[in-house]
């Protein structure tokens, strides 16, 4: 496969339609970044008022896929993309729905700060603090490769995927012991534990998001393959 | 002003007048012939004149007005013409057909109108047509019947007596005239063929003392047979020559005239208009059925159309396949190139050459090279007398196929090129080779193509005549190129044609004056025929076009 | 609970390159051709499978029609046309010159761009390649006609006037009278040169209906300039460029994941 840099269409109509979604996607992608961030930062601080705000943004993730989606279906139905324009189209599809998810994963957390607010348990909340920044440069790194459908940073990424992982397992065994020396505390470590439960699937999300990218730019579908035979096949 | 030029309206009106101006002087041709050819057979009054010229010298004058004209009167002065007053400018003159020509020597008199001291429109006039000698004007006095005067008294009585008998002559005669071209031509015929047949054995050496005998004895009944004929023949004429009107003519006297040389009685003078329209019927139908008289400055034109029209007909029969099978080969099987073309260019030019060359090419090759060829292979028995190798119809329409082969190379070639190659290919597809695909979808669907240039041939083949006095027309043929006698179609023989027959009638008449109609009549005619051969193919061609009308869209 | 069955969800894909011999209903090697000067196919080399819908797309003058009318020859009928390499037909090379053109077109039947009927009746144009071969018994052609007219999807449509003229036909059914004509000599393969370019939309869609329904008894081979009817009727797809045969492989393939950068190109509107 040659590089990806294509000519342009020769409708110019459509070759604006794509790229506008395209934008779409990444304005909503930083939108949710944003959303990951603030409902950490809310979660770190128990910062109410953040945390609401949070929670309050997130009617805009939604409406926003719901609009990338309807544009989507609209140029399947005028343009009958084919090839990589067809699996672009099926990969910003994907990747919404992820981005949703990722979103409501924010939601979650941002309700997490509120519901700690009462129970004082600072010292896990750091710890999922720092899962949470990686959670972080995950998705914008996920973000950036899809901007720039990088195939080799998307693969990379896919692989950072297993520390959060063992971060988060990590947290679980902290959280047990928590709640093994203090049963009392088990309400307010099982909010924190759902809380470190989003933070771990926005790692999934980002890594779904990777294969789409991968998907789009080598037309191979990645999903549920081992990573030998990933590197094998690009 | 320059707005309307900018608009266009000049040009419409320039195209649209020079389509008009082409419609009127064709219409007016074809009005022109038709008023003057047919007006012909329309019963003219017949007037009686008394004349009485400057020298007080009186006669009377019977006749039609053929004609009249505005005379100026100095060059009747000049001419040595005398008027006891001066009539001024111009005196009026008439052309009068007085018929008679017998007895005035000249049937067609000018009269001036100072000299007419009275004219009338006796009704007891007679008009008889006559086979011999032109019309005869007259007042009939009595019918002499097998030489007895029969008693008739008045007039109307005379008249239907006489139109009785002239019926039953006319009809005796028509019976002798049969009798004398079928069953007399026939005797004729064969023997004449028996003749043929024995000189024959005898330049083959096979005349053998049997065969002579034989032959002499097929001639001599043939002989006997046509000694009993011929009594019939003559007891027929006898019969139809058993009565006679007595006529009084212009000059007063008494003439007997045979009823065997009259056509027909007409007493214009008190026809009703129906019966003038029936009797002008009867005169175009006439024209049309008779065979020519009088070198042919009366009677009919059968022979003429006849001929016309087989040789017409027999030109298409040859240049049809003969000039569709050259543009096949030249648009489908030739191989593009600088011969090809020049082939094409040399076909078109073809058309350009002046008629009469085909004419002088026909005899030279057709009638002496291979006329007499087969003369000398076929027909040695006749020579010196020449069969095929002397003008005749075959030669005629080979001539005018040459002559028309371009128009249908051409018009073939454009049909053929205009065929959907996607047809062919179609064709070609289903495992068909190039001759199956051209003779059932490519050559049926050039058809209407095909019968355009037919109808261009056939359209110019009608109307040539200079050619054809080379090669096999003729003023009078005895005969018709089909007849009963085996083998009914004799290609050999010459014929008569309309355009030749205008010419002949125009030009070669000894009586100008009584052929001039017949000019209009046959010219009038000879465009109806071509009319009708182009209506015809042109229905033809609708056909098909209908019937292949995939070339259109 | 719903099974799906794997087999209909996804069309087997086939090893164009390793296509066994009794698979193969034509193979092309090595084809040059030349008109004049001026070389109009390069080197194509390619294996077309049995019973299969095999597409030809391409921008116009790549070749495409060139290279389908080589597997009937109608190439020959252009003078100046030079071929070298070799289409083999039953391991035949059909340029052989033992090899008898109007046979092999009666064994590769070929419908064209716009229709075109002969100017007969329906019944006439269906039975005309039978009566090529000679048949006149009139049962024969009689069954001929109805089972081809059958076969093209039309016999319904004119089973009552098999002997009006086929002019009365319209754009769509002519081109379905066409298809049976070309079936009623029961050719192994049909060549198709975009049969559907002069046809309104719905009449397409009977049209490609029909293509998927011959290929249970033809091979049938497709020139299209439509790409999503490639994409919907063929299995495979062979993209050709300036003469060149691209890319060949099967259609899912061509239309979602193409290997060569110019195929990827053209079927996403980027040719230029």
């Amino acid at each position: 496969m040659e590089k990806m840099t294509l000519n342009k269409h020769i409708s110019g109509q459509f070759n604006a339609e794509l790229e506008d979604i395209r934008n779409r996607v990444l304005a909503m992608g930083g939108l949710v970044e944003r959303q990951l961030e603030q409902a950490l930062d809310a979660l770190a601080s128990l910062d109410t008022e953040l945390a609401q705000t949070v929670i309050n943004g997130d009617h805009k993730v939604n409406g926003m896929e719901v609009s990338i989606d309807e544009e989507c279906t609209r140029i399947i139905a005028k343009r009958q993309p084919a090839a990589s324009d067809l699996r672009m189209i099926i990969a910003i599809t994907k990747t919404i729905a992820d981005l949703e998810r990722i979103g409501d994963a924010c939601v979650r957390i941002a309700k997490a700060a509120l519901e700690n607010r009462a129970n004082n348990q600072q010292p896990l909340l750091v710890s999922i603090e720092n899962m949470g920044r990686h959670a972080t440069r995950m998705l914008h790194s996920t973000l950036d490769a899809l901007a720039r459908m990088d195939a080799d940073q998307a693969l990379e990424l896919h692989k950072e995927d297993a520390k959060l992982d063992k971060e988060y397992e990590g947290i679980i065994r902290q959280l047990m012991t928590h709640m093994m020396e203090d049963p009392r505390s088990i309400p307010g470590v099982l909010d924190v534990l759902w809380a470190a439960r989003a933070v771990e699937r926005v790692g999934d999300r980002c890594k779904n998001i990777c294969e789409y990218v991968i998907y789009y730019v080598k037309g191979k579908d990645v999903r549920h393959v081992s990573y030998e035979e990933m590197e094998k096949g690009l | 002003m320059g707005k309307w030029f900018k608009s266009g309206s000049p040009w419409i009106w320039m195209t649209g007048g020079a389509v008009s101006i082409s419609l009127i002087a064709v219409l007016g041709l074809l009005l022109l012939i038709a008023w003057r050819g047919l007006s012909y057979f329309w019963p003219a009054d017949v007037y009686e004149w008394q004349l009485e010229d400057n020298q007080g010298v009186k006669s009377t004058l019977i006749g039609e007005i053929y004609d009249r004209e505005e005379v100026p009167t100095e060059r009747l002065l000049s001419a040595g013409h005398t008027f006891t007053q001066h009539p001024g400018e111009f005196v009026t003159r008439y052309l009068v057909k007085t018929g008679n020509r017998e007895f005035v020597g000249l049937d067609f008199r000018w009269i001036l109108a100072t000299d007419i001291v009275s004219r009338t429109q006796p009704a007891d006039i007679a008009k008889l047509e006559r086979t011999k000698n032109g019309n005869f004007y007259g007042y009939p006095i009595a019918v002499i019947e097998d030489g007895k005067r029969l008693a008739l008294t008045s007039d109307a009585d005379i008249e239907s007596s006489l139109v009785s008998h002239i019926e039953r002559a006319v009809e005796i005669s028509d019976q002798a005239v049969d009798l004398q071209k079928s069953d007399i031509g026939a005797i004729n015929y064969q023997i004449e063929r028996l003749r043929l047949k024995q000189r024959g054995y005898e330049l083959d050496g096979e005349l053998t003392e049997a065969r002579k005998a034989d032959i002499k004895a097929q001639i001599d009944q043939l002989n006997k047979d046509y000694l009993v004929l011929e009594k019939d023949l003559f007891a027929l004429r006898d019969k139809a020559a058993r009565d006679s009107v007595v006529i009084r003519d212009m000059r007063g006297q008494e003439v007997v005239l045979k009823l065997d040389s009259i056509l027909d009685v007409s007493y214009v003078n008190h026809m009703s208009i129906f019966q003038k329209v029936g009797h002008w019927f009867v005169g175009i139908g006439r024209f049309i059925n008779d065979d020519p008289r009088e070198a042919n400055t009366e009677g009919g034109v059968f022979p003429a159309i006849f001929g016309t029209v087989f040789m017409v007909m027999l030109m298409a029969v040859i240049v049809t396949p003969f000039g569709v099978v050259a543009a096949i080969y030249l648009h489908e099987y030739a191989k593009k190139g600088p011969i090809t073309k020049m082939i094409r260019i040399a076909v078109i030019n073809l058309a350009g050459v002046p008629s009469i060359v085909y004419g002088v090419f026909g005899l030279g090759f057709f009638v002496y090279m291979m006329g007499g060829s087969i003369d000398q292979l076929f027909f040695p028995e006749a020579l010196p007398a020449p069969t095929f190798g002397s003008p005749g119809v075959i030669w005629s329409a080979l001539t005018l196929a040459i002559l028309t082969l371009p128009v249908v190379i051409v018009s073939t070639e454009e049909g053929l090129s205009r065929i959907p190659s996607a047809v062919r290919q179609g064709s070609l597809a289903l495992g068909a080779t190039k001759a199956e695909t051209l003779w059932r979808i490519v050559i049926p669907m050039a058809s209407p193509a095909i019968m355009t240039g037919l109808i261009l041939a056939v359209a110019r083949a009608a109307g040539e005549v200079a050619p054809l006095m080379l090669v096999g027309v003729v003023k009078l043929a005895p005969t018709l190129p089909i007849d009963m006698n085996f083998p009914f179609v004799h290609l050999e023989r010459k014929f008569m044609h309309l355009g030749f027959h205008i010419y002949d009638v125009g030009f070669q008449s000894p009586n100008v004056e009584a052929a001039r109609p017949l000019v209009y009549a046959t010219s009038f005619l000879l465009v109806s025929v071509i009319v009708a051969l182009n209506l015809t193919a042109i229905s033809v061609r609708n056909h098909l076009r209908e019937k292949f009308r995939s070339l259109e869209h | 609970m719903i099974s799906i069955d794997s087999s209909t969800m996804q069309t087997e894909t086939v090893d164009l390159v390793n296509l066994p011999a009794q698979d193969t209903a034509l193979e092309i090697r090595n084809l040059d051709l030349r008109y004049g000067d001026k070389q109009a196919l390069f080197d194509v080399s390619m294996k077309i499978p049995k019973k299969q819908v095999t597409a030809f797309i391409g921008p116009s003058g790549c070749g495409k029609s060139t290279l389908l009318r080589c597997i009937n020859r109608m190439n020959d009928l252009v003078d100046t046309c030079k071929i070298e390499g070799e289409i083999l037909l039953h391991g035949q090379n059909i340029y052989d010159k033992k090899v008898d053109v109007a046979s092999l077109r009666r064994n590769v039947g070929m419908v064209f761009q716009r229709p075109n009927p002969f100017p007969k009746s329906i019944y006439e144009n269906v039975v005309y390649g039978l009566r090529l071969q000679g048949v006149n018994n009139r049962r024969e052609l009689d069954e001929a006609a109805e089972r081809s007219l059958r076969g093209a999807a039309i016999w319904d449509e004119v089973k009552d006037r098999l002997h009006d003229n086929a002019f009365g036909l319209s754009g769509g059914q002519q081109q379905r009278l066409v298809i049976a004509r070309a079936i009623a000599i029961e050719p192994e393969v049909l060549l198709l040169d975009e049969p559907t370019s002069a046809l309104d939309p719905i009449s397409t869609l009977t049209i490609e209906e029909l293509i998927t329904e011959l290929k249970e008894q033809y091979t049938v081979v497709i020139v299209t300039h439509n790409m999503q009817q490639a994409a919907r009727v063929s299995d495979q797809t062979a993209f050709m460029y300036m003469g060149e045969l691209v890319e060949y492989a099967n259609t899912n393939t061509i239309f979602t994941t193409p290997k060569k950068r110019k195929t990827e190109d053209y079927i996403t509107g980027r040719y230029g």
